[in-house]
């Protein structure tokens, strides 16, 4: 009931928008807000008691006494000495500011940076590696067979600064088998594909078991970059935060 | 170290007095500071013993306020140097009501103590001051037993005159908060006082 006339029945003032006209006290009251609770207040008996009521103890809280302060605040030599401002509080304090305009586009710089860089060095690697192990070898780390035989075990090794799905690899086979894990090595194509062609070629070959690992050295200088970007960006929100909140 | 040429200059005396009186206390003037402590000490101890009701709670806050403020004067922003302490006090007072909230003792019990009434004049109506102290102990019953973010905002607007965005900045909430909390708080009062509103008609 936005425009209440002058008949409204003051029964209905329980309806009635109790918050409005405790607002019509209000110096920043304005516009139509003015005129609905003005309205109310007109139209309804008790709505004009109730405001009258919280105008009266608003002009009562005014004038209630405070007992007198217990003590002096002033401070001693001692304390300012205690409380002298340290290099770490200027610092807070110059962060703290609101003519700082460095540090927010600092922090928002550094976060998305550091969370671009650990999505790069995670998701692709992670997609590569999921096709690389679909198309010729089942889940990482699970074993397949081919052709039965003596197990065989596929890792990826550190070199040409490769992905690990996509790095050279070494093929642990038998004794006899070496030339195969050279043969990763050397060109650097992929692990689960070298190793696909160069059992096929094994004359009679057993069931080998392959398992595939990522490369611990391609992914980590990435990750340990990023990670320390998007730590540094939000320690420098939380160091707003605490400027801000504890600055004064 | 910031610099306060670098604020506007106020044309209010009273600010301007205020500004130099903390830029000499940020070179290291001791008295200068404690020149502003005894210029506003009352007025922000009569703010925060009405948020916190309880003289010994209040006054170790305002101590600790000033304590806040000695520490972070550096980072000062320029204005008023009274809202600025204030400002400081109401987070100190707002944290001890926190503190309060986490281990509940008897709300203020000290209010029925005759510090809180209004001293009476020796040519004093006896019954009218007995009526005058029958309504500061409701009224100090009442805002008492409000939540603790109503009174705040209460106290700030309708007794010290801050406005809306004032009031927002320095608790920390938005516009719509703060009115919410003046509007709710006064209708909290009066229902509490309800059946007792003669003795503020009078």
């Amino acid at each position: 009931m936005d425009e209440p006339d002058a008949t409204m029945d003051t029964a209905r003032h329980a309806t009635h928008d109790r918050e409005l006209v405790a607002a019509l006290i209000d110096r920043e009251l304005t516009g139509s807000e003015r005129e609905r609770a003005r309205a109310l207040v007109d139209a309804c008996t008790a709505c004009a008691t109730l405001h009258d009521d919280l105008r009266t103890l608003a002009v009562a809280a005014r004038d209630l006494p405070v007992p007198a302060r217990p003590r002096d605040f002033m401070l001693s030599p001692a304390d300012a000495e205690r409380l002298r401002p340290t290099l770490i509080r200027r610092l807070l304090g110059a962060i703290g500011t609101s003519r700082d305009a460095v540090s927010r586009p600092l922090a928002m710089g550094l976060t998305t940076l550091g969370l671009a860089g650990l999505l790069v060095a995670t998701v692709p690697s992670a997609l590569q590696m999921g096709g690389a192990t679909s198309a010729v070898l089942s889940p990482v780390g699970e074993s397949i067979d081919i052709d039965g035989g003596e197990p065989y075990s596929l890792s990826a090794a550190p070199g040409d600064g490769a992905p690990a799905s996509v790095a050279p690899a070494r093929v642990n086979a038998g004794p006899d088998e070496a030339p195969a894990a050279g043969a990763g090595e050397d060109d650097g194509e992929p692990a689960a594909q070298e190793f696909g062609r160069d059992t096929a070629a094994e004359p009679g070959g057993d069931r080998p078991e392959v398992a595939l690992a990522p490369d611990p050295t391609g992914i980590s200088t990435l990750v340990v970059v990023s990670g320390s970007l998007f730590i540094i960006g939000l320690g420098l929100f939380a160091l707003r935060w605490t400027a801000r909140r504890f600055g004064g | 170290m910031e610099d306060l040429r670098s604020t506007p200059v106020s044309d209010d005396p009273v600010q301007r007095r205020d500004l130099i009186l903390l830029e000499q206390a940020r070179s290291g003037d001791l008295d200068s500071f404690n020149d502003l402590v005894e210029l506003y000490q009352d007025q922000l101890f009569a703010l925060v013993v009405r948020m916190v009701p309880d003289r010994d709670q209040a006054a170790d806050v305002v101590q600790e306020g000033f304590f806040s403020a000695f520490r972070n004067l550096h980072s000062f922003r320029g204005g008023s140097v009274k809202a600025w302490l204030s400002r400081i006090c109401v987070n100190a007072a707002m944290d001890t009501q926190r503190a309060r909230k986490r281990r509940p003792v008897q709300p203020y019990p000290e209010l029925e103590d005759d510090s809180w009434q209004p001293p009476a004049g020796d040519e004093a109506d006896p019954e009218r001051t007995a009526v005058l102290a029958e309504r500061t102990r409701a009224l100090n019953r009442a805002l008492a037993s409000i939540t603790d973010d109503q009174r705040a905002a209460i106290v700030l607007y309708d007794i010290e005159g801050y406005d809306y965005a004032e009031i927002a900045d320095m608790t920390g909430v938005s516009l719509g908060t703060v009115k919410s909390r003046i509007h709710r708080g006064r209708l909290a009062l009066r229902d509490r006082l309800e059946g007792r509103m003669e003795l503020f008609r009078g």
